[in-house]
C-alpha cells in the first residue's frame, strides 16, 4: 500500500508539469499583458516593468543558437524554466495586479475561504445525501422515498448558480431574510476562515451542496437497493440479528463503497467548481480570485491556483483510493 | 413428416430468408420500445423538440427584434406585448430568451456530436492498438486531473470566444468544450471495445480469420454506439451548464449575443428592481437541462435495461 500509494504520488509530478505547461501556454498567448490599462504606459516604462519581472524574456525556449550552446551547461533562462525552478523552491512569484503581494499570500488567503465553503458543503451533502439514500431505500416507493428521488432529479439537473439566483430572488429581494453577498469580517480558525454574521453561509451553502447531495443521496439509494436482497443479508436476518445490525454492519459497509467512488468527483468539484458560486455571492475565495486574475493577465496568480486545483482532484482521487483499501479488504494494491 | 428440431436443408433455407422466426427485434427497436414506455422521458423529449422548434423558428415567434430598445418600457414585467418584461434599456425578454435557446441548444448538441466523434475514434484506435492505449490512458491521467471549467475559460481567453456562426453557433466554445470532454467518451469507448474482446463473438470473427480492423470496425464498435448515445445526451446538459456558467460571470459568449448565461448576469445586476429578467432566464437553463438529464435517464434504462 505504501509503495502504491509513493507510486500514485510520482505519478501526480509529469501530470503537474504537462498542466503548467498547457497552462502557461494558454494564458500567454491571450492577447495583452498585465499592464494594459486604459491609459497605455508609456513604451520605455512598459520595457522597464517587464524587464524587472522577466516578462521580456521568451515564454519557453530560447533561439535556437543560444539554445545549442548553453543547454548543456545550464537551464535555457525562460519564463517557464525560471517560474519552474523558483516555484520547485517554494516561490510562486508576486502579483502584477495587486502592488507585488506574493502570490502564495493571495493563495492562502482565498482557499481559507474556498476551502471552509468546501468543507462545510461537503460534510453537509454527505450527511444529507446517506441519510436521505438509506431512509428512500429502506421505505422503497413510500412518500419519502418519492420525495427524495424528486429531489435527486431536480438538485442533479439545476445548476448550482440557477439555484442560487432563485434563493436570491426568494430570500433577498422577497423576504428580506438573508444577506445577498459577501463574506464580512472572518474569524480565522485554525485553516478555516469564517464570516462574522453566520447568514452570509446559508444561501451560498445550499446552492453549492445541493448537486453533491441529490448525487451521493442517488449513489445511496441505488446501492443500497442493490444490497437489500442479497443473500448474506438474509442470512444475517435469519440467525436473528437486530435490525439496526443488519443495517449498520452489512448493509452499509457494502453500499458505501460507491459511494467513496464518487466522493473524490464530489470534493474535487466543490473545490474547483465553486469559483460560480463565490462569484455570485461576492466571497473573495480562490476561484474569484483565479476569475479575475484571468482577466487581469495576473500570469503568477493564474498559474498558482491552477497548479491547486489540480493538486486538490489530485489528492481528492487518491485518498479516495486509499480509502478503498481500508473499507473493502478484498481490495489489494 | 420431419422432426422440429431436425436440420434439414428446407430449415436452413427458411432460416436464410427469415421464415417461422420470432419477429426480429433488433436492439435498437427493442431500446425504441422500452423509451417510448418511459412517460417522464417522452415528455421531455417532446420539451426539447418543442424548444428546438422554438430556436429554429425564432425570427417568426420573437414577436420584437431581441436587438431593439424600447426605452418607453424599461424593466417592465410580463405584460401582452412583452410575455417576459424588458430588460434595464427595454429589450423584449421573450425574444431574447427564445434566440439564447439558439446558442444553447447548438452548444450543449454540437460540442457532444463532436466530442462523441473524437472519443469514438480515439477509444476504437486504442482499443486497436497497444501503444495508443498507452498513450491514450496517460491522456485520459492528465485529463482527470485538469480542472475543466478553468481549462474551457483559459481556451476562450487564448483564442477569443467571438467567433459566432450564424449568431447563434460559438464555434470556440464548443470546440473549447469538446477540447477538454472527449477522454471521457474515448475512456468509455476503450473500456467497452476492451470487454467485448473477451466475448464469444470476437473470438468467432477471429476463428473466421477476421482482420483486428475488421473485427473492431464492424462487430466492436457498433456495439458501443449504445453507451456512448447515452453519454453524450448526459454531455448535452454538461455542456449547456459550462456554456451559461461561463458567460454568467462573463467569460464566455460576450454580451450582445443572447446566450442564456449572459441573460441571467443581465438579470442579476438588476435582480431587486426587476427580478423576472432573472427568474425567465434560470427557468429556460433549468427546464432544458433537466429535460435532457430526464432523456438520458430514459435512454440509459433502455439500452441497458439491468443498470438501474
Amino acid at each position: 500500500m505504501i509503495v502504491y500509494a509513493t507510486r500514485r504520488l510520482l505519478g501526480m509530478i509529469p501530470v503537474l508539469f504537462f498542466i503548467a505547461v498547457v497552462t502557461f501556454a494558454l494564458m500567454h498567448a491571450v492577447p495583452g499583458g498585465p499592464w494594459d490599462r486604459d491609459k497605455r504606459l508609456p513604451p520605455q516604462a512598459l520595457a522597464n516593468v517587464e524587464a524587472k519581472y522577466g516578462l521580456d524574456k521568451p515564454v519557453f525556449a530560447p533561439s535556437w543558437r543560444v539554445w545549442e550552446q548553453e543547454f548543456w551547461r545550464e537551464l535555457p533562462d525562460t519564463q517557464f524554466v525560471n517560474y519552474i525552478t523558483d516555484a520547485i523552491r517554494g516561490d510562486l512569484g508576486v502579483s502584477y495586479r495587486q502592488l507585488n503581494r506574493p502570490v502564495a499570500d493571495i493563495l492562502l488567503e482565498g482557499i481559507r475561504i474556498s476551502a471552509t465553503l468546501g468543507l462545510m458543503a461537503l460534510v453537509l451533502s454527505t450527511v444529507v445525501g446517506m441519510a436521505f439514500g438509506i431512509l428512500s431505500a429502506l421505505r422503497q416507493n413510500s412518500w419519502l422515498d418519492y420525495a427524495c428521488v424528486a429531489f435527486a432529479t431536480l438538485g442533479a439537473s439545476v445548476p448550482n448558480f440557477v439555484l442560487g439566483l432563485l434563493l436570491m430572488v426568494l430570500f433577498t429581494v422577497h423576504l428580506h431574510w438573508l444577506p445577498s453577498s459577501g463574506w464580512a469580517n472572518p474569524t480565522t480558525f485554525f485553516f478555516l476562515s469564517i464570516p462574522s454574521n453566520w447568514k452570509q453561509l446559508v444561501m451560498p451553502l445550499i446552492a453549492l451542496s445541493a448537486f453533491p447531495t441529490a448525487y451521493i443521496m442517488r449513489v445511496v439509494r441505488a446501492s443500497l437497493l442493490e444490497v437489500l436482497h442479497q443473500d448474506y443479508v438474509r442470512t444475517a436476518r435469519a440467525k436473528g440479528l437486530a435490525e439496526h445490525v443488519v443495517v449498520m454492519r452489512h448493509m452499509l459497509r457494502n453500499a458505501f463503497i460507491p459511494v467513496l467512488t464518487v466522493l473524490g468527483p464530489v470534493a474535487a468539484f466543490l473545490v474547483t467548481g465553486s469559483f460560480i458560486i463565490e462569484y455570485l455571492f461576492a466571497i473573495p475565495g480562490i476561484g474569484r480570485q483565479l476569475v479575475y486574475s484571468i482577466s487581469a493577465r495576473d500570469y503568477g496568480v493564474i498559474m498558482g491556483a491552477t497548479l491547486f486545483y489540480a493538486v486538490v482532484i489530485a489528492a481528492a482521487n487518491l485518498i479516495v483510493d486509499l480509502i478503498y483499501v481500508i473499507v473493502d479488504p478484498r481490495i489489494r494494491y | 413428416m420431419e422432426e422440429p428440431g431436425e436440420i434439414t436443408t428446407e430449415r436452413i433455407a427458411q432460416v436464410a430468408v427469415g421464415d417461422g422466426l420470432p419477429p426480429h427485434r433488433s436492439l435498437w427497436t427493442d431500446a425504441a420500445r422500452r423509451f417510448t414506455h418511459n412517460r417522464i422521458a417522452v415528455v421531455s423529449l417532446i420539451l426539447v423538440l418543442g424548444l428546438v422548434g422554438l430556436a429554429v423558428l425564432a425570427p417568426v415567434v420573437q414577436r420584437h427584434d431581441y436587438r431593439v430598445q424600447d426605452l418607453a418600457h424599461t424593466s417592465e414585467g410580463p405584460s401582452g406585448t412583452y410575455w417576459f418584461g424588458t430588460d434595464q434599456l427595454g429589450h423584449d425578454q421573450w425574444s431574447r430568451v427564445v434566440n439564447g435557446a439558439r446558442i444553447s441548444l447548438s452548444v450543449g448538441i454540437v460540442s457532444q456530436l463532436i466530442t462523441a466523434v473524437i472519443g469514438v475514434v480515439i477509444g476504437a484506435l486504442a482499443g486497436l492498438t497497444r501503444w495508443m492505449d498507452n498513450l491514450l490512458m496517460r491522456f485520459t491521467d492528465i485529463a482527470y486531473s485538469f480542472p475543466d471549467l478553468l481549462m474551457m475559460i483559459l481556451l476562450l481567453a487564448a483564442f477569443g470566444s467571438g467567433l459566432i456562426l450564424f449568431g447563434s453557433v460559438p464555434v470556440t466554445m464548443i470546440l473549447a468544450i469538446s477540447l477538454v470532454w472527449w477522454p471521457t467518451t474515448a475512456r468509455l469507448v476503450r473500456g467497452q471495445i476492451l470487454s467485448l474482446q473477451q466475448r464469444d463473438f470476437t473470438l468467432a470473427a477471429k476463428a473466421m480469420g477476421a482482420s483486428q480492423w475488421r473485427i473492431v470496425w464492424t462487430h466492436l464498435l457498433p456495439n458501443t454506439f449504445g453507451p456512448v448515445i447515452v453519454t453524450a445526451t448526459f454531455g448535452i446538459p454538461r455542456a449547456i451548464f459550462a456554456e451559461s456558467a461561463l458567460s454568467f460571470i462573463g467569460l464566455g459568449i460576450p454580451p450582445p449575443n443572447p446566450s442564456w448565461g449572459t441573460l441571467a448576469n443581465d438579470g442579476f445586476s438588476s435582480i431587486s428592481a426587476a427580478p423576472h429578467l432573472v427568474l425567465t432566464s434560470a427557468l429556460a437553463i433549468a427546464v432544458t437541462m433537466m429535460s435532457f438529464t430526464f432523456i438520458g435517464d430514459g435512454l440509459r434504462d433502455a439500452f441497458d435495461p439491468q443498470a438501474r
